[in-house]
């Protein structure tokens, strides 16, 4: 069994290698980052006094060094893992689903492989087991790495779900996902190159759908108000440290009454609603204040936003799976050219 | 008939509608023991007759049965029953031999690793070479001693010979005719090279056009069929008109004192000549 798998992943060992050596390198470099963040030993009433006073005044001299030199290096340094972090799983899983089928048909061993085998089905659970086991292995590593470098960012005051997918069992998910994507077109293309193509395009897609019911997610939450604002003055409600993730604007009546968005635009003379810009509504707006009317900034809790997560993981736990019965299907039907 | 290894009943395959069949009407029966020659000009049909046999390609009319199990309603049963060897080598280039005889061994519960290393080693060649290395030959030689590793009671070998310069060619039929008189298998031999096959198979079936034209052993034809000179022959006598190596005309002829007898090629030659002569004036 392990001298099969052993040939397998020699089959492929440009794309698992590369996969995994590129997890690997953004794990190491993810707990680098925080060994270095460790490193600066920022007092704990360093980190209590800048969270008192998030515009930075008044925050003890002392603290000022080390509190910049932690903001450079997860800025900067954790910024670029974060940002790579945003496409690795799917670069990975694409990497390791993609040549599994596609490479045997369009080098003509498929006929080889389905002579030896009887069961085509057996045959593609022994050859996707060792790439899955091996960059899976890999993926978790960089996705727990970058999971500990985000709990510090957490912990210095910044959001959970703005780095939702960007660390963690959310990072294995999307990495599957993209495998069975790029395992189910390669099967159906046959060949290698253009089921990358396609892969990436088609996983960018699936980001940007998950993406806008995401957003349509949040906004459907009950939402709090951030802060009430007019032509003269913005009243924060809610206090500024507590991490409240924006989810869309109303309005509220002269009477006090709050109001949609959509609500506050309807009351809005036709002629000034018709001539203003589409998105920024500026004149409306303007209007509205003059009125008397206040803008309110809506949102939720990063908690409560952090309620997507669930949804994420299963989204692309669901195109993976799906994907990898439909490749099953494909191998099972179709002739090894 | 449908003891043997592998049965033709009616078979056909089209792969699109508008076009012509590939296959029609073919039946025959390969005998147990046998070496088969399945003979036919290029787009006879010979490798879809093949490839269905492994369920690679789906009948669209009649049926196969291999080992007495029809490839569309068991295909894992029938693939486990036969050693395949196709057209073109077609092995992992990134693989050494010894690669290929371990997933050999993965894919095949009863694949005899020993046996196939042995074959390997008998062409003169070591385990740890990598397939990028070896000659087309050479290639077709671990070819077939992963097909006879498999131990299958049925070899299916899809025009192996065609790549091959005559040394390999030899080289190859010695090592197939050697596995299978040895355990008692069962070959249907795809070629167009008759010369080679003569020598190798006891039974010849000829496609052409998508249809059997000849099913019959290898010595009962030659018994059968002479060779004449066409202009001693009138019309219908003559199963079909060809070119010999001499450049005259000749006419193959059933069951008849004159002439000489017919080599397996001329009685292939015949054959096809005859079957495109009925094609062209079906066509007209």
């Amino acid at each position: 069994m392990f001298a099969a798998a052993r040939v397998t992943l020699k089959q492929h060992r440009f794309e698992v290698g590369a996969g995994a050596l590129a997890a690997i390198i953004l794990g190491v470099s993810a707990l680098v980052i925080e060994y270095r963040l460790r490193a600066l030993n920022v007092p704990p009433d360093c980190i209590d006094n800048f969270l008192g006073k998030i515009d930075g005044t008044g925050v003890a001299a002392a603290c000022t060094g080390p509190m910049r030199a932690w903001a450079e290096i997860i800025g900067v340094e954790g910024g670029l893992i974060f940002g790579v972090m945003k496409y690795l799983p799917f670069a990975i899983g694409l990497l390791g689903g993609v040549p599994i089928v596609a490479r045997e048909l369009e080098a003509r061993t498929a006929q080889t492989a389905w002579s030896l085998s009887g069961s085509r089905l057996r045959w593609l659970l022994r050859q996707m087991a060792p790439i899955l086991i091996l960059l899976g292995v890999s993926v978790t590593f960089a996705a727990l790495a970058a999971s500990v470098l985000q709990a510090s960012n957490v912990a210095w005051g910044g959001f959970a779900y703005f780095d939702l997918g960007l660390h963690g069992p959310l990072v294995v998910a999307r990495a599957f996902g993209a495998f069975g994507l790029g395992l189910l077109i390669g099967a159906l293309l046959g060949r290698t190159l253009p089921a990358f193509v396609l892969g990436g395009a088609l996983s960018l897609a699936i980001v940007f759908a998950v993406g806008n019911v995401q957003d349509a997610w949040l906004r459907g939450l009950d939402p709090i108000i951030i802060y009430e604002t007019s032509f003269e003055d913005a009243e924060p409600i809610v206090d500024p440290l507590a991490r409240v993730v924006q989810s869309g604007w109303g309005w509220r009546a002269p009477d006090g009454v709050q109001l949609s968005f959509a609500e506050g635009l309807a009351r809005v003379p036709r002629e000034v609603f018709e001539r203003d810009d589409p998105v920024q509504y500026p004149e409306s707006t303007a209007w509205l204040h003059g009125q008397g009317y206040k803008s309110l900034a809506l949102g939720v809790t990063d908690e409560i936003a952090m309620g997507w997560a669930p949804y994420d993981a299963l989204v692309y736990s669901l195109v993976g799976a799906a994907s990898v019965a439909g490749a099953i299907v494909v191998v099972n039907r179709r002739r090894p050219t | 008939m449908s003891d043997s290894p592998l049965v033709a009943d009616r078979f056909g395959r089209r792969y699109r509608r508008t076009r012509p069949w590939a296959v029609r009407g073919v039946s025959f029966a390969v005998p147990e023991g046998s070496i088969t020659a399945l003979v036919g000009a290029n787009g006879a049909g010979k490798s879809t007759l093949i490839r269905a046999c492994l369920g690679f390609e789906r009948p669209d009319e009649g049926r196969l049965l291999v080992a007495g199990i029809d490839p569309r309603r068991d295909r894992t049963k029938a693939v486990n029953a036969v050693g395949y060897v196709p057209q073109s080598a077609s092995l992992y280039r990134n693989l050494t031999i010894g690669d290929h005889l371990t997933l050999g061994g993965a894919a095949r519960a009863s694949f005899d690793r020993p046996y196939a290393l042995a074959r390997v080693r008998g062409a003169g060649l070591s385990e740890d070479r990598p397939i990028g290395d070896l000659s087309g030959g050479e290639q077709a030689q671990v070819a077939l001693a992963l097909a006879l590793g498999t131990r299958a009671p049925l070899l299916l070998l899809d025009e192996p010979l065609a790549s091959l310069d005559p040394l390999a060619r030899r080289d190859f039929l010695t090592t197939l005719v050697d596995d299978v008189r040895g355990r008692g298998a069962t070959a249907l031999l795809s070629s167009h090279i008759v010369t080679d096959v003569e020598q190798a198979c006891d039974r010849l079936v000829v496609l052409a056009d998508g249809r059997l034209v000849l099913d019959a052993a290898v010595a009962t034809a030659k018994e059968q069929f002479r060779t004449v000179a066409a202009v001693d022959v009138e019309g219908p006598a003559a199963i079909g008109t060809f070119a010999g190596h001499a450049g005259e005309l000749l006419a193959l002829v059933r069951d008849t004192s004159a002439g000489r007898t017919a080599s397996l090629e001329e009685i292939v030659l015949g054959h096809l000549a005859a079957a495109r002569t009925r094609s062209t004036s079906e066509a007209a």
